[in-house]
């Protein structure tokens, strides 16, 4: 579960930002909505530790990750937070499977790559295990990052637009696949969109 | 999967910038390791075989050519030296051990060289079969001798006249093998031994066939020509003697092979032309074949095969009994002798002092291009830092610290130096190979392989070190970017 109290945040030269306080208890999602310039970037970089708030905090399983050690909180989210982005970015270099087996890499984890072959079998990625990232579908690679976001089973799972660039029977099997994943690692899943689209799929939602 | 595992595949991802890198650091480390052990082997080869010989005296000339020629057989000896004015050195009280060569014969590029059983043995030389030289056309032969040219107890062979293998062949005398050496790693190794009585012989009766020799293959050849074409002269000129078809003798070939001994030798040979026997010898010249012989012998320089009263031999290899006759035998043998006193030690350094400046200069080459190679890697590094900051961002969003992003450019230059070192000492091993198996020079081809490396075990961390100070900026910048605003600009 992820629970925050009290964040603002400000750029050098720029005004502060409120956000409301959030709370997500594990197998439940939460759609945080938002025009562009809200802050809906800053605000999840601040719920995943990639920036630190002026004041507030942000507790993920009653750990306040900003009282941790850079070093620390790096790993901290390795293990506890799965990020998907807007962009699937993935490592170029490496296959599908690899780049699922780089989350446990850079976290420290031991790699099981039959987990991981397991878990793209689940996503419908059978075929393309062992394919170059580059080589897939932009709807592949977001799921090989779904995967990859959900391999070390976190406590959080944070997307950032998943949807936006796609067409509607996308974005709900998108949506679905993200759900299923978060509920199977017990995870709390926070959505973070201006795609007015998926109010529909959610019950909890909290606009900036 | 690993991290060692990423960045091999981030490098063969994108081989281009990085290959560049690898090859300039390679030839930086091969040229080094190249050179540095031919230098060594060079100069492990000369000391080696000097083996405590203090002096070596011979005809007058060049010193170094001197040196060259009796201890490590490499140019045409100076001329001959009379055997009864040598044995006064070696008799010497201050000479601890004399050993008289004499040479001028090869059998396929092997010299010939006639000496006491005292010559290999001073070398560790220890029969490997058969028994050394005892009678007069008896040969022992060296390891690498036997091993390249197949001759065997009881094979007979003709010797060559001349240093290096032509065609004019004693084929009135044939040498029979009696023993083979075992390898000492040394010059004995490439030499025919026999005794000086079988140089003697041999060259005695070539002179005395000399007419008839000549008869049967340069119909129109005299022996005042031949002698002249053998040593090139300037001050034999024979005017008026068009007829001389010398060029084509084979004598010609063991001298003029030698540029440098001439230039040496004429001074003496000049100074030889004042007394009045030679004077005569040279109206002899002028169309008297009968006196011809005279002049031959004069003028043979190379060659210790034309004996006129007294028994010659080429060199007189010397250790002292006490290191004060350092001070004294060389300058008397100079002054008060028609001898040549030379220092191996002194010319052997005199030949490595200008040898060392060349191989100075390759390295500083090759140095500079492992600086360049250094460029190489740091703009390889900054690429890969400008292509690839998101998905290092990203590998920190997973998880990874600041110093995990520094350790990953850090290890990409680790890899490419490994990459380098290796592959530069691949092309010092290969070089050296060639040039052991293909340059059939005998003083670059004993081994050195492990000394390729272990001399230049220094060029390794050498090679880290300069990859770690390319890949330094770099590192720094990954370790220190932007996370979130990379993030934030790449959506």
């Amino acid at each position: 579960m992820i629970e925050t109290q009290n964040l603002t945040f400000q750029y050098e030269g720029g005004t502060e930002m409120r956000f409301p306080d959030i709370r997500v208890d594990s197998n439940e999602s939460l759609l945080i909505l938002g025009p562009s310039g809200k802050g809906k970037t800053t605000l999840l970089h601040l719920l995943s530790g990639l920036l630190t708030p002026k004041n507030g905090s942000v507790k993920i399983v009653n750990q306040d990750i900003f009282s941790l050690k850079e070093k620390d909180r790096d790993h901290f989210r390795g293990q506890n937070i799965g990020v998907v982005f807007q962009k699937s970015h993935l490592i170029k270099a490496l296959s599908a499977l690899e780049n699922v087996l780089m989350a446990q890499v850079a976290s420290g984890e031991k790699t099981d790559s039959k987990k991981g072959a397991l878990l793209l079998k689940r996503l419908g990625l059978e075929q393309q295990t062992y394919q170059k990232s580059y080589e897939l579908s932009v709807g592949e690679q977001q799921r090989v990052a779904i995967a990859r976001a959900v391999i070390n089973q976190p406590k959080v799972v944070i997307a950032d637009e998943p949807t936006s660039a796609l067409d509607d029977a996308a974005t709900k099997e998108v949506i679905q696949l993200l759900e299923q994943q978060a509920q199977d690692s017990h995870a709390a899943l926070v959505i973070v969109t201006h795609d007015a689209r998926l109010t529909n799929y959610f019950k909890n939602q909290v606009h900036l | 999967m690993s991290w060692i595992r990423l960045l091999i595949k981030m490098i063969v991802h994108k081989p281009s910038s990085n290959v560049l890198s690898v090859l300039l650091l390679a030839f930086g480390v091969g040229i080094i390791a190249l050179v540095s052990s031919l230098g060594k082997t060079l100069d492990n080869g000369f000391k080696k075989n000097v083996r405590g010989f203090n002096m070596v005296v011979g005809a007058k000339g060049s010193p170094l050519q001197l040196i060259l020629a009796s201890i490590y057989h490499l140019d045409a000896p100076t001329g001959n030296i009379s055997l009864d004015e040598a044995k006064m050195l070696m008799e010497h009280p201050q000479v601890e051990k004399a050993l008289p060569l004499s040479f001028g014969d090869n059998f396929q590029g092997y010299r010939i060289v006639g000496c006491t059983p005292a010559y290999p043995e001073h070398y560790d030389a220890t029969l490997q079969t058969g028994v050394f030289w005892a009678k007069t056309m008896e040969v022992t032969l060296g390891a690498l001798v036997a091993e390249r040219t197949g001759l065997q107890i009881g094979s007979t062979f003709y010797g060559s006249h001349g240093l290096v293998d032509d065609f004019h062949v004693h084929d009135d005398m044939e040498y029979t093998v009696v023993g083979i050496l075992n390898p000492t790693g040394a010059v004995v190794d490439q030499l025919i031994f026999t005794s000086l009585e079988s140089v003697w012989d041999i060259h005695a009766d070539h002179h005395h066939d000399h007419g008839a020799h000549d008869d049967d293959h340069h119909a129109d050849h005299d022996h005042s020509d031949h002698d002249h074409g053998t040593c090139n002269h300037p001050d034999h000129q024979h005017d008026g003697k068009d007829d001389h078809q010398h060029g084509d003798h084979v004598h010609e070939d063991s001298s003029h092979h030698h540029k440098e001994g001439h230039e040496h030798s004429h001074a003496d040979h000049s100074h030889d032309h004042n007394d009045p026997d030679h004077v005569h010898d040279h109206d002899a010249d002028s169309g008297h074949h009968d006196h011809a012989h005279d002049d031959h012998d004069h003028s043979t320089c190379n060659h210790p095969d034309h004996k006129h009263g007294g028994k010659e031999i080429t060199a007189l290899l010397i250790q002292f009994r006490n290191p004060m006759a350092m001070m004294t035998l060389p300058r008397m043998v100079n002054t008060e002798t028609n001898m040549q006193a030379a220092l191996p030690a002194i010319e052997i350094n005199r030949l490595f002092g200008l040898l060392g400046v060349g191989i100075q200069a390759v390295k500083v080459l090759a140095v500079l291009l492992i600086v360049l190679s250094a460029f190489s890697v740091f703009l390889s590094l900054l690429n890969t830092l400008k292509e690839n900051q998101l998905e290092l961002a990203l590998v920190r969003v997973m998880g990874a610290g600041r110093f995990r992003v520094f350790g990953l450019m850090q290890g990409l230059a680790f890899l490419l130096s490994i990459a380098g070192t290796i592959v530069g000492f691949s092309i010092a091993f290969l070089g050296r190979w060639a040039i052991a198996t293909f340059a059939n020079e005998p003083y670059l081809m004993s081994g050195g392989y492990t000394a390729l490396i272990s001399e230049n075990l220094i060029l390794i961390p050498g090679v880290l070190v300069v990859g770690f100070v390319a890949a330094l900026l770099p590192a720094i910048q990954a370790y220190t970017m932007n996370i979130s605003k990379i993030l934030a600009r790449a959506n």
